[in-house]
Parts: C-alpha cells; structure tokens; sequence
C-alpha cells in the first residue's frame, strides 16, 4: 500500500513549480525582449515565400498573327549556405556534396568544377540562380535529384515568333523583363502585369506542405496589345529594303507604309534589322528606330508640300511657264541653283515631274519666306507626329526669324530642314486623302480578357477631326500631277503595268555638319501612293549613301523598290487594277516639255 | 492510482487523436499545393504551346500571302473613269 509522504508530495511539486516558473520566464523572455525578431526569425524557418510570376502580354498584328510572345521556362538556384550547413551537420561530407553537385551538372550541361567553385566562392549567400531558361524535362530531372538547397523556380522568356520582324517596332525587353525600346518600352505598364506571390509553410528540408487562404496574392497578368501593323507587308516591305539596300550597297534604309485616311502605320522597317532575342548580335546603332528617331535633309521630296499649297493659294497656275535659263540659275543675290538636266521652259506641273530646282527656287521666290514656312508647317514638319513609339524626333524646321534670304532656295530643294520617314509619310498622306493631315499610330488597340478588341483612347481619333492642310481638289490635281513623275518624270522606275502611283523622288547631298556636304555621299528619297484613284497606301523609303557607281538619285535606288513595295501590297490587298491613266489637261499638254501620248499607253512598256 | 493511470491514457488517446487530425491537415494541405502548383504549370504549358503554335503557324501564313505566285490581282478591270481629269479641269475653269 502506498503511504502519502509530505515531504516527497512538497518537493514534487516544488520541482513541478519550479519547471513552470521557468517556462513562465521563457515564456515572458520571448514575449517581451526582441519579441519582434524572434517571430521573423520563427517565420523564416517555418514559411517561404513564393513568387508567382505574371505572363507579360503579347503583341499581335492587325490579323492576330503573335508578333512578341512570352513562354514560361524554368530556373535552377542553389542556397549556398544552406547546402554547406546541410551537409555538414547530417553526418555526410563535402565529398558527398561534391558528387551531387556532379550529378546536378549533368543535367544542367555544366561543368562540376564551375559549380562547386561558385558555391564555395560564395559560401555565405543564401541564393545564386545557377541556370536560367531550362526546359520543363531538365526542371523536372533537377526536382528529381532531391538536393538540400537546390530549387527550381518559374521564370518567363520572351519570344518572337516571326524572327526579326517588325523588331524596331517591338523594341526588345531585358533580362529582368524590364521593357528597353520600342512597344515593348512605350507601353511596358500595359503588358507587364504584376507578380502575386505566396506564403507557403514548409518542412525541414524547405518543401512547401501548406498554404492559407490570406498568404496567396494571384498575379495579374500583363495585357496583349494588338498593332496596326500587317505581317504580310511588313515581309514585303523589309525584304524589298533589304535588297534595296545590298544591290546599291547602302549601309541603312528605312521604308514607312500608312493607311492615309486612318493613319495607321502598316509596316514600318529599317535596314540594318536585328533580332530582339539576340541583342548580343546587334549594336545600338542597328538597334536604332531611324523611321522615328533620325531626322535627315529630304531633298526633292519636299518640292510637293511647296507647290500643293502654292496651287492652293493660287500662287501659280499648273500651265504657268517659268524661264529656264541654263542648266545653272544665278539668283538676284548670287545663290547658285542648278537642274540636273537643261529643259528650256517648264510649266509648273513639270516643275515637279521633271524636279526642276530653278523652277522650284523661283516659285519658292514668289512665295516668300514667310508662306514658304507657313506651307511645310501646316504638313506638320518641325512637330512630332504623336505616333505612340519612344524617342520620336520632331526633325528640324527653323524658325521663320531665323531664315535667311538663302532660305527660300535651299528648303526648295529640300535643304536647310529634316524630316523622319514617318514624317515624310504622314505629310503624302495629305494628298492621298483630299487635304487632311491625320496623325499615324501603330497600336489599333488592347484585348480585353474576353478577347475582344478595346480601341486605344491615346490613338484612336476620328480622321475627319484632323487638320485641312489644302483643299481636296487641290489635293486630287496634286496626285495627278505626281502621278506623271511615275509615267514622264523622274520616277519612271516605279511604274506598274497594273495601277496608276503618285510619288515624288527626292536626293539629297549629306551633310557634315560644319564641314559641309559631302559631294559623293547623297540620301535617295522615294515617297508614293497608290492607286490614284482611291489611294489605298502610302509610302515613303529612303535609302542612305548608296554607292555612287551603282546609282545614287530617288528615282534609281529607291523608286524601283517602293515600287515593287505598292504593287505587291495592293496584290495583297486585292485592290482591283486601275483603269487607263488619263492625259493631263488640254491646257497643260499645250505647254508640257517634250509631250508623248505614248507613255500613257503603254504602261508596261515604259515600266521596263 | 487508477485514476491516474486512466486520466493519461485518455490524455495520449486524446493527443494522438489530434496530432492525426494535424497530420491530416497537413497532407491534405501539401496536397492543395500541389494541386495549385500543377494548375501553374498546365496554365504555363498551356502558354507555352499557344506561342508555339503561334512559331509554327504564323511565319508560314505570312510567307503564303505573300508568295507570288498567287495571283491576287482580280481579273476584272474597273470601268473606265478619269476622275483625276475631270478634277483637274474643273479646277482650271
């Protein structure tokens, strides 16, 4: 029988007092001293935190073909500390880490050594990413191995299903997804999203077992933007420039082709290209959007935004003749202005067919400076465009207080003002579509989660609200005249036998800055639209320092190419063929210079 | 004595019980991440294979519609109609 004691009952239960007046103390200990530490610290044992990452959003064309994807690949990271800690506290040794280590390599295709010098060059680090873009096999084989440390995580790569195509326009994104240049920097908030995150319990060897509801933020995935771009033109477009480009040997050419009654942009390309998922082959230089970004001199190419106002403002008629006096023009105050062929008189509709700087100098004489200056401004050169692409240049037009009277010829020519591409192509635009300058943009729009297309309010703007720069019948006696520089003048290259084109050609000397200009280095300018009748597009393509002994005037190196450029989009387009080009106007044949009824006839003809 | 002895036995009897419902929190916990971590990894392979399609399809949808050798240009010729003429003159009138 058991016998109760007193003295054995006190002492146990002054042991058991004594067992809880510690835990007491500890208790209060880790409540009240570095309370805060010790529950992150309890944290961070028990919980990790998982990014979720978001999908960056894609970027399609106007007929949906993936022009800029993302695809989820999968990284490996190793916890250095971590892994060293395992290894030497479980009974094993770093011999035994150095044979996993080895098995690791062989899956990721690496050398051991690199491996295990990295982790004991950074014993103290608690993550370093040891491959990146791994194949869902390769993740799969490196969960497998079971490795104390070793994890594999999410991460997202950026692809370009059609190559380089259109890669100035989608600009290129960094290794930390950061959008750099072009759509993917300009509207980088739309398609990036936003990661979520998770806090996830895990076990000793730091696998997750448990989730609460409150610990999951989902991530928001980035947006998908549609462009105004055509995939299938922007194929032409770079691939006629490319060749434009090696057959005359010019180091860059840029080529724009827009809607010119919604100002959508259809191709826009320059040459050299590059490929956006390999930016180590490329240079900044190549990487450049020059159809936005450079300005250069256009030369003749900008004789028709002097001339349409000035039929426009009935500063001249388009049978009005001009003296020519010699091939070279000496103006009242000794300003030199040379043709490149002597033509005797020419009215003012073959001031522009045939190009002719002394007509153009006296037309711009009559005019002066200050309607001259009025003219090219209302075509908005000196302004950006507002295209939705970073970087964009305003190009140069002075200030009417800062022109001289050597002005009025030079901007005749083309000289003493700088246009981009893009510029070029929206300022056309205005005698495509009766007289208004409408503004381009390149983005149609985003797609809603329902995968329906919600119109962009930054871009979308009616046409009709856009500025008139000249009257349609001005416009349309504008396009009828260009139309001749393709039949009889200085475009005869870019003929097609199947529709009638309007364009102007346009070479210009480059310049050097304070040296001058180069006299053996010149930009060859072609800007057009098709067809006539109801133009549906419009060019404008420049190809920069042709090779001199190839050819270096508009209408030899970049006419042939935008020609092939129209006609290959209207095929496309399945634009019905124009109907026969009629003759000018009884009275301005009467006065036309060296006048064949012919050309008109045979367009195929005098296409070859 | 019994009383003690009983008394610990339903308390390990009760403890076991919960430790056994915690497991089974736990699994059924590991199992829903699981879940969730699958449900990534099809919605990222789901993804994946659009692009794929996307590189497979669209360069070559590209290349046909433009090839030339289609013969895109309709047959027919509109009827014969010098707007750009009557235009010009009438501005000259």
């Amino acid at each position: 029988m058991l016998l109760f004691r007193t003295g054995r009952a006190l002492t146990i239960l002054g042991v058991i007092i004594a067992l809880l007046l510690a835990l007491m103390v500890r208790v209060a200990y880790l409540q009240t001293c570095f309370r805060q530490q010790h529950l992150l610290s309890a944290r961070r044992q028990t919980h990790t935190t998982i990014r979720v990452v978001a999908r960056r959003g894609s970027i399609y064309d106007r007929n949906g073909h993936e022009l800029a994807g993302t695809i989820q690949t999968a990284g490996v990271y190793i916890d250095p500390a971590f892994m060293l800690r395992h290894y030497q506290q479980n009974g094993r040794n770093l011999n035994q880490m150095d044979m996993d280590l080895a098995r690791l390599a062989t899956i990721l295709d690496c050398r051991t050594d690199d491996l295990v010098r990295l982790i004991s060059e950074n014993a103290g680090e608690r993550y370093i990413r040891v491959a990146e873009h791994m194949s869902d096999r390769v993740a799969e084989a490196v969960t497998a191995l079971n490795l104390p440390g070793v994890g594999v995580e999410p991460m997202c790569a950026r692809v370009y299903p059609m190559g380089s195509l259109a890669a100035h326009v989608l600009g290129t994104v960094g290794a930390d997804g950061q959008g750099l240049e072009g759509v993917e920097l300009r509207y980088h908030r739309e398609l990036a999203g936003r990661d979520g995150w998770r806090r996830v319990e895990k076990d000793a060897r730091r696998r997750p077992i448990s989730i609460a509801a409150d610990d999951f933020v989902l991530p928001q995935h980035g947006g998908h933007i549609m462009l105004t771009l055509d995939a299938a033109i922007q194929s032409i477009v770079e691939e006629e420039l490319a060749e434009a480009c090696r057959t005359f040997r010019a180091p860059r050419g840029e080529a724009v082709v827009i809607n010119p009654h919604t100002g959508e942009v259809l191709a826009l390309a320059n040459w050299p290209t590059f490929h956006p998922q390999n930016l180590g082959d490329s240079t900044a230089e190549m990487r450049l959007n020059r159809s936005v970004v450079v300005p250069y001199e256009p030369g003749s190419a900008i004789k028709p935004f002097i001339m349409g106002p000035a039929l426009a403002w009935n500063v001249t008629r388009p049978e009005e003749l001009w003296p020519i006096p010699a091939i070279t023009y000496v103006t009242p105050y000794g300003r030199r202005v040379t043709d490149v062929h002597f033509y005797g008189r020419l009215c003012t509709w073959d001031v522009l067919v045939k190009s002719s700087n002394i007509g153009m100098a006296m037309l711009s004489a009559r005019m002066g400076n200050a309607s001259l200056h009025r003219a090219l401004r209302s075509f908005g050169f000196g302004q950006v465009t507002g295209i939705e692409l970073p970087g964009e240049d305003e190009g140069r037009l002075n200030p009417l207080p800062r022109w001289t009277r050597y002005s009025t010829e030079s901007v005749a020519q083309g000289y003493e003002l700088m246009v981009t591409p893009v510029q070029l192509a929206r300022a056309f635009s205005v005698f495509a579509n009766g007289g208004r300058l409408i503004k381009p943009r390149i983005v149609l729009g985003r797609i809603d989660a329902r995968g329906d297309l919600v119109p962009d309010p930054r871009s979308a703007g009616a046409a009709s609200s856009c500025p008139q720069v000249i009257d349609e019948q001005t416009a349309a006696l504008m396009r009828r005249i260009m139309a001749d520089v393709v039949v009889r003048g200085t475009g005869t290259k870019a003929r097609s036998p199947y529709w009638n084109f309007f364009g102007k050609t346009g070479t210009a000397h480059v310049s050097r800055g304070r040296a001058g200009y180069a006299s053996d280095l010149f930009n060859s300018t072609f800007i057009a639209g098709a067809p006539l009748e109801n133009p549906r597009v419009v060019i404008a393509m420049t190809i920069h320092e042709p090779d001199r002994r190839l050819g270096h005037y508009g209408g030899t190196v970049s006419a042939p190419a935008a020609g092939r450029i129209l006609q290959r989009t209207l095929e496309y387009l399945q634009v019905p063929p124009s109907p026969p080009l009629s003759m000018p106007p009884p009275q301005v044949i009467a006065v036309l210079h060296n006048f064949r009824a012919e050309l008109y006839q045979q367009p195929r003809a005098s296409a070859e | 004595m019994y009383k003690l002895a009983l008394c610990i036995l339903f308390m390990l009897g009760g403890g076991a019980v919960m430790l056994a419902l915690r497991h089974q929190e736990l699994e059924i916990n590991h199992r829903i991440v699981a879940l969730q971590s699958r449900i990534q990894s099809r919605q990222a392979r789901l993804w994946n294979q659009h692009v794929q399609i996307g590189i497979v399809t669209s360069p070559e949808a590209v290349r046909r519609s433009i090839s030339e050798d289609m013969a895109l240009v309709p047959e027919f010729t509109l009827p014969d109609r010098p707007s750009s003429q009557r235009l010009a003159s009438a501005r000259h009138r």
